[in-house]
């Protein structure tokens, strides 16, 4: 008996790890061209915090990716015969997303490197810039080159090409890495870095916009190819890059990236708010109010969403942990231990990346079945423990008096096992309001992303962090007030 | 009514009953007693299979209890009221819907019929006035005799009562011994757990003395107190009285 149900485990293990093995795909024509077409939008994916090559501007009122990599792509998107579609996704997560084909091409910024070449094909050069490095303004005579930071502490973007120049070319240096360029200059703003390694445009870009900071050359050595940037495709769409390219080709030919550029510049203008004299009221932080209400709205459909199918997931697991039939509990502890031992941020990649690669999820559905898939765990142990902490004797009085397990269960059990669940629940809920921020990774548009965007639109560092705190803690402090008005109600002792 | 064939219980190695043979007539109130861990709250959760028999049976108005199927198990422990050491009030629930609970939910009585029956079982106890309170706030008597009254409430065949005064103050004993010897007067059949010496010698028709998980000797409660048979008898008398 225990040799089969062994073997049943080990049978449906195989099966649920085998749906995760990439599988090969069986070589056919080189189809990506007319794939487009035929669907009629091009799908680009963009990390948009990087101005001026990609960032959020607010446009006749709306919330719009603009800058010079997006208007490269509309004019390709153009020359296709197709609409653009743009999905902001965190830089680090852009090759996945072309990976597992969520996008069908990624522009933003991106240095065509030997490493990544291993993995994506990459488009002809579109721009060239240069490697620069950003100090504080009240600096400028201490760091003049980029030997002046020997020993130092500097900041990089996650990932970037800047990240691998600071390890190789200033191995003395200490490195601090984020996701987002805005964070790095608020980090240089409060000392915590003594420079920022970003490339030449954005560099120029950020400083022309804010006079606590200025920007040289790094004087750094760059290989080949390492210095431009290109638009990154999947592997084996041969058409697609050649579309592309001769499309690049009249781009240059045309002199259209120094039009893209002004472009991009009169937006990053209008972010910015105007003439220093008028920025300080008009840039202040609750005109962004609707990125924050839209942010929020997200937080709470995703928390709310996922507490309620976790609840549902959490109950039917802790009923199969307290089952008898050894497999349903094992399948049921397997998950628990399982998820409740890995982060959720790996969890919410896989689901859209790794099971993306087999169904297409949409972000924010992703993000609510992976945000439910680990509430559940953790649910489930809550549910669990309430139940065992009811005493014994309870059930055996409910029994003595010729109850079924399931009367009693519903009468005696459940109603004093609730008391000790609801707090905990209580807390999972607040926990999720919180945790669910891993979301904004996978480009969910929930309170944190949007936090980013307001930083990376308002060039403001601190002022969004602040709003964001007291939005969530708005919403904690009030789901704690209203949990604990029906956990008075509960108690009788 | 019950009859006891050859029951043996072990939790794993440990043998806490040894061949146990034992009848219990109608309206017969047989006491147990012997010092702790002689297997005497075993046997009385044997009984309503609380516990299940190890080997052996239990025969209860001519029907075998082991193999019973879950349903008919229910059925059985209805007609078995059973009074716990710990009370075991629900505490979410008033004294009142602790009596009718059992009764709506399990033999489908109308919430009138159990309403009514319940406050007869009340005052029958003496807490007619503690319907609408909790358990948490009564004394350990009071609560004890609601848990009684619950038992009654499915009206049933025997009582079991596994140690009812152990957990209360000494000043509380009384009130509840009280209740368990108007319940013998109109001839309920009681099987009793207790170290209440006083109420064994005047209510009990018979007494059992246990020691690891053996009858050591029974019988009349003036035959077993005042001229024990057994050495081991002797003495466990000798340190309680």
């Amino acid at each position: 008996m225990i040799k089969k149900s062994l073997y049943l485990v080990v049978l449906s293990l195989i099966a649920v790890f085998s749906f995760f093995i990439p599988v090969e795909t069986v070589f056919a024509a080189d189809t990506a061209l007319e794939d487009i077409q035929e669907k009629g939008t091009l799908v680009i994916g963009t990390s948009a915090d990087f101005p001026p090559y990609e960032f959020h501007s607010t446009v006749n009122g709306k919330d719009t990716i603009v800058g010079m990599d997006i208007s490269i792509a509309q004019k390709i998107a153009e020359d296709l015969g197709v609409e653009l579609k743009i999905e902001d996704i965190g830089f680090d997560s852009l090759l996945p997303a072309l990976e597992s084909e969520k996008v069908d091409m990624v522009i933003s910024g991106m240095s065509p490197t030997e490493e990544r070449k291993q993995s994506v094909d990459f488009s002809e050069v579109y721009y060239t810039g240069g490697q620069n490095i950003v100090v504080r303004e009240a600096d400028k005579e201490i760091y003049k080159s980029t030997a002046d930071l020997k020993g130092l502490k500097v900041g990089v973007q996650t990932g970037s090409l800047q990240e691998t120049l600071a390890q190789e070319q200033m191995p003395d240096s200490e490195i601090l890495s984020l996701t987002k360029t805005t964070d790095l200059l608020l980090a240089l703003k409060t000392n915590k870095v003594e420079a920022v390694l970003m490339e030449k445009p954005s560099a120029e870009a950020y400083v022309g916009n804010d006079n606590q900071i200025l920007t040289f050359d790094g004087g750094f050595q760059l290989e080949e190819g390492e210095q431009g940037s290109a638009i990154a495709f999947k592997k084996d769409t041969q058409s697609l890059v050649a579309a592309v390219n001769s499309s690049l080709t009249e781009i240059s030919e045309q002199d259209l990236i120094s039009d893209y550029l002004e472009e991009a510049g009169t937006h990053l203008q209008e972010a910015q708010g105007g003439t220093e004299e008028e920025s300080a009221e008009s840039n202040s932080i609750l005109n962004y109010w609707n990125y924050f209400l839209k942010g929020t709205g997200y937080t709470i459909l995703i928390s709310v969403v996922s507490v309620f199918f976790g609840s549902i997931l959490g109950v039917v697991l802790s009923f199969m942990r307290m089952s008898k039939n050894k497999i349903v509990h094992f399948v049921a502890t397997a998950y628990v231990e399982f998820v409740r031992g890995t982060p959720m941020m790996i969890q919410v990649m896989f689901i859209y990346f790794a099971v993306g690669y087999l169904v297409n999820i949409p972000a924010l559905a992703s993000g609510i079945i992976a945000v439910s898939l680990n509430s559940a765990a953790y649910i489930c142990e809550i549910i669990r423990s309430g139940l065992n902490s009811v005493p014994k004797g309870q059930s055996e009085a409910a029994r003595s008096l010729g109850m079924s397990k399931k009367i009693a269960m519903r009468q005696i059990i459940f109603p004093q096992a609730l008391k000790n669940i609801w707090p905990a629940l209580g807390n999972e809920f607040i926990t999720v309001i919180k945790e669910s921020s891993i979301v904004s990774i996978i480009g969910v548009s929930d309170l944190i992303f949007q936090t980013r965007v307001v930083t990376s639109v308002s060039y403001r560092g601190i002022a969004p962090l602040v709003v964001t705190m007291i939005i969530y803690f708005i919403l904690t402090f009030s789901l704690t007030k209203l949990l604990n008005h029906y956990e008075g109600k509960m108690n009788h002792d | 009514m019950i009859k006891i064939d050859h029951l043996k219980k072990s939790f794993g190695t440990n043998e806490v009953l040894t061949d146990i043979n034992q009848e219990v007539k109608k309206g017969e109130v047989v006491v147990i007693i012997g010092p702790s861990g002689s297997g005497k709250s075993t046997l009385l959760r044997c009984l309503n299979l609380l516990e299940t028999p190890t080997s052996g049976e239990v025969i209860f108005e001519g029907t075998a209890l082991t193999g019973l199927n879950e349903t008919k198990i229910n059925q059985l422990r209805e007609k078995m009221g059973m009074v716990f050491q710990s009370f075991n009030l629900f505490p979410h629930m008033t004294v009142l819907e602790n009596l009718k609970v059992s009764p709506v939910k399990v033999k489908g009585l109308s919430d009138q019929e159990a309403t009514a029956s319940a406050i007869k079982l009340l005052e029958q106890v003496g807490l007619s006035d503690k319907a609408d309170a909790y358990p948490a706030s009564l004394s350990g008597g009071q609560q004890q005799r609601v848990a009684i009254a619950r038992a009654l409430a499915m009206n049933p065949a025997v009582m079991l009562f596994d140690e009812p005064t152990s957990a209360l103050d000494p000043e509380m004993v009384g009130e509840v011994l009280k209740v368990m010897q108007d319940l013998a007067d109109v001839g309920m059949t009681m099987v009793v757990v207790t170290h209440e010496m006083g109420f064994a010698k005047e209510v009990a028709d018979r007494v059992i003395f246990m020691d690891g998980g053996y009858i050591v000797e029974e019988g009349k409660p003036e035959e077993l107190f005042n001229n024990p048979q057994h050495e081991r008898t002797q003495d466990f008398l000798a340190k309680i009285l």
